[in-house]
C-alpha cells in the first residue's frame, strides 16, 4: 500500500461512515429513505460486530504481558498468575459448559456474584474516602475562589444532611437555590460550549483536518 | 463555523486562540519525568468509538499522539492504559508513529498500550496499581471519564505525579479541579487536537465556535424577553419539529 493510500484512505472512510450517520439521522422518510436507512442499520451493526473483535486484541496483550511477568518472576508475578487463571478459567466455564448461554453455569454465576460483584464495590466506596481527602485540599482557604467553594459547598453539606434542617430550616431552600441557580447555570454554560466543540470537531474530522486521532505527522 | 473554516482556509484571516494552560503545561509534565527516570500515564478516558462519547475520546487521542511524541523525543517512558477494546488497535498505532517520527521505532514497546478491562471498577484498579508501581511522575488523563476520575487523581496525587485532567463530563469536572494541577474543561478538549497542531484551518473552526455561543447568547436574551412577554414562540421553535411529519 502506497503512502498516500495510507494516509487518506482513513480520512476518506471517516468522511464515508459520518455521511451515512448523518443521512440515517436527517432523512428518515420511510418511502423514500427506507433502504438507504435500513443499510445504515446493517451497516452500524456490521461496525459493532467489528469492534467486538478487538477484545481479542485486548485480552492477547493482556496475556503475553502477564505471561512474561510470570516467566520472568517479576514482583506480584502471583497476580499475573491469578490474572490468567480467572480470564481463561471463567472463558473456558463459559464457552465450553454454558448450555447456549455464556453466563449459565452456575459455577460463572458464583464466582462472578461472589468475587467480582464485591470487589467492584470496593474500589467504588474508596471513592468516599478520596472525595473527602480531595475536598480537604480543595476547600482550604487561600483564594477568594476557594472560599466561595468553601461556603457554598459548607451550605449545600447542610442542607442535605439531615442535621442542617435540623438546626436551621432555611438550609434546604438555600441548597436547593445554590444548586438550580449559579450551578445549573455554570453547567450550562460549559455544556453550551461543549455542544458547540463537538460540532466544531465533527466538521473537523469529517473534512479530513483532525488528524491527531491517527496518529502525529497523520 | 464553515465560513470561518473557509476564510482560514483561503488565507483571508488567521485566528490565534488564548492559551491553553493545561495543554501547555503537558511538555513540562513529560519533561519533568524525563528528568526523574520515572514514567508517564496516559489515559484517553473510558468511552469507546461508538457511543456519544466518541468525540471526547478522539480529543484524547490526538493528546495521545502529542504526549508519545514527546515521550519518544526525550525517551521517557510511557504507560497507555485503554479500557475499550476498540481503542487499543488505534492507541498502540498512535504511540507506534510516534517513536517513528522520532527516530526511534525500537523504542516502542507495545506491551506499554495496555488493555485491562473494558469493566469500569477493574480498570480504574488496573490504571491505579499501575501508577503505584511505576510510581508515575506524570499522569495525563483526557477523555470521556465516569466515577472513576477522582480513584486515578487521587492515586497520582498520593505518587507525587503531575497531573494534567479534561474531560467534557460536567459531573467529573470538580474532582479532577480539586485534585489535579492543570485543568482542561469542557470545550478545551475538544479543542486540543487543533491547539496543539497548529493548524490555521482548525483554528478556524474554533474561531467559528465564538460566533456560535454570540448566537446562543441572543438566543437566550430573545428567549428571556419573549418569555416576560408572555410568548412560548422560541421555545416552541427550538423544540421542533420545524415542520409536521
Amino acid at each position: 500500500m502506497s503512502a498516500a493510500v495510507r494516509r487518506n484512505l482513513p480520512l476518506v472512510i471517516t468522511f464515508v461512515a459520518g455521511m451515512l450517520a448523518i443521512g440515517d439521522y436527517y432523512f428518515k422518510v420511510e418511502k423514500i429513505t427506507g433502504a438507504f436507512n435500513k443499510l445504515v442499520t446493517d451497516w452500524m451493526g456490521f461496525v459493532n460486530v467489528a469492534a467486538a473483535f478487538a477484545v481479542i486484541i485486548g485480552m492477547v496483550t493482556l496475556t503475553r504481558i502477564h505471561a512474561r511477568r510470570l516467566t520472568q518472576r517479576k514482583t506480584g508475578w502471583y497476580n499475573s498468575l491469578a490474572l490468567i487463571i480467572a480470564m481463561y478459567g471463567l472463558l473456558a466455564l463459559g464457552l465450553l459448559f454454558g448450555e447456549g448461554k455464556f453466563t449459565a453455569h452456575p459455577a460463572y454465576t458464583w464466582w462472578f456474584n461472589n468475587l467480582y460483584v464485591p470487589l467492584d464495590a470496593t474500589i467504588f466506596s474508596m471513592l468516599a474516602f478520596y472525595i473527602a481527602s480531595a475536598a480537604y485540599r480543595a476547600f482550604r482557604v487561600r483564594t477568594a475562589e476557594a472560599t466561595v467553594l468553601l461556603i457554598s459547598a459548607v451550605l449545600v453539606m447542610l442542607g442535605r444532611a439531615p442535621i442542617g434542617p435540623a438546626i436551621w430550616s432555611e438550609f434546604g431552600p438555600i441548597t436547593s437555590w445554590i444548586m438550580a441557580v449559579p450551578n445549573t447555570a455554570g453547567m450550562r454554560g460549559i455544556m453550551i460550549g461543549v455542544a458547540l466543540g463537538v460540532l466544531s470537531m465533527g466538521v473537523r474530522v469529517l473534512i479530513g483536518r483532525e488528524r491527531g486521532y491517527l496518529g502525529p505527522g497523520a | 463555523m464553515l465560513a470561518t473554516l473557509y476564510m482560514s482556509m483561503k488565507g483571508i484571516k488567521t485566528p490565534s486562540i488564548r492559551k491553553i494552560a493545561g495543554l501547555d503545561a503537558i511538555h513540562e509534565a513529560v519533561g519533568r519525568a524525563t528528568e526523574m527516570g520515572r514514567p508517564v500515564h496516559f489515559s484517553p478516558g473510558i468511552g469507546g468509538l461508538g457511543t456519544d462519547v466518541a468525540p471526547q475520546t478522539l480529543a484524547g487521542l490526538s493528546v495521545l499522539s502529542h504526549v508519545a511524541e514527546l515521550s519518544a523525543r526525550y525517551k521517557a517512558t510511557l504507560w497507555t492504559t485503554i479500557r475499550q477494546p476498540e481503542v487499543q488497535p488505534l492507541a498502540t498505532e498512535i504511540v507506534r508513529q510516534a517513536y517513528m517520527k522520532a527516530g526511534v521505532p525500537d523504542a516502542f514497546d507495545p506491551d506499554k498500550v495496555i488493555f485491562l478491562s473494558t469493566a469500569q471498577f477493574a480498570y480504574a484498579s488496573g490504571v491505579v496499581g499501575l501508577m503505584h508501581r511505576e510510581k508515575a511522575a506524570a499522569n495525563i488523563m483526557i477523555g470521556g471519564f465516569w466515577a472513576e476520575s477522582l480513584i486515578f487523581a487521587e492515586a497520582g496525587y498520593l505518587i507525587g505525579a503531575i497531573q494534567i485532567a479534561g474531560t467534557a463530563n460536567t459531573a467529573q469536572l470538580p474532582f479532577f479541579v480539586a485534585a489535579c494541577d492543570y485543568n482542561l474543561i469542557g470545550e478545551e478538549i475538544l479543542a486540543a487536537g487543533a491547539y496543539l497542531s497548529k493548524d490555521p484551518v482548525q483554528l478556524g473552526a474554533i474561531w467559528g465556535q465564538d460566533y456560535g455561543k454570540l448566537m446562543a447568547i441572543a438566543l437566550m436574551a430573545i428567549g428571556i424577553m419573549l418569555s416576560l412577554a408572555g410568548s412560548d414562540y422560541l421555545w416552541k421553535v427550538l423544540r421542533g419539529p420545524l415542520w409536521p411529519v
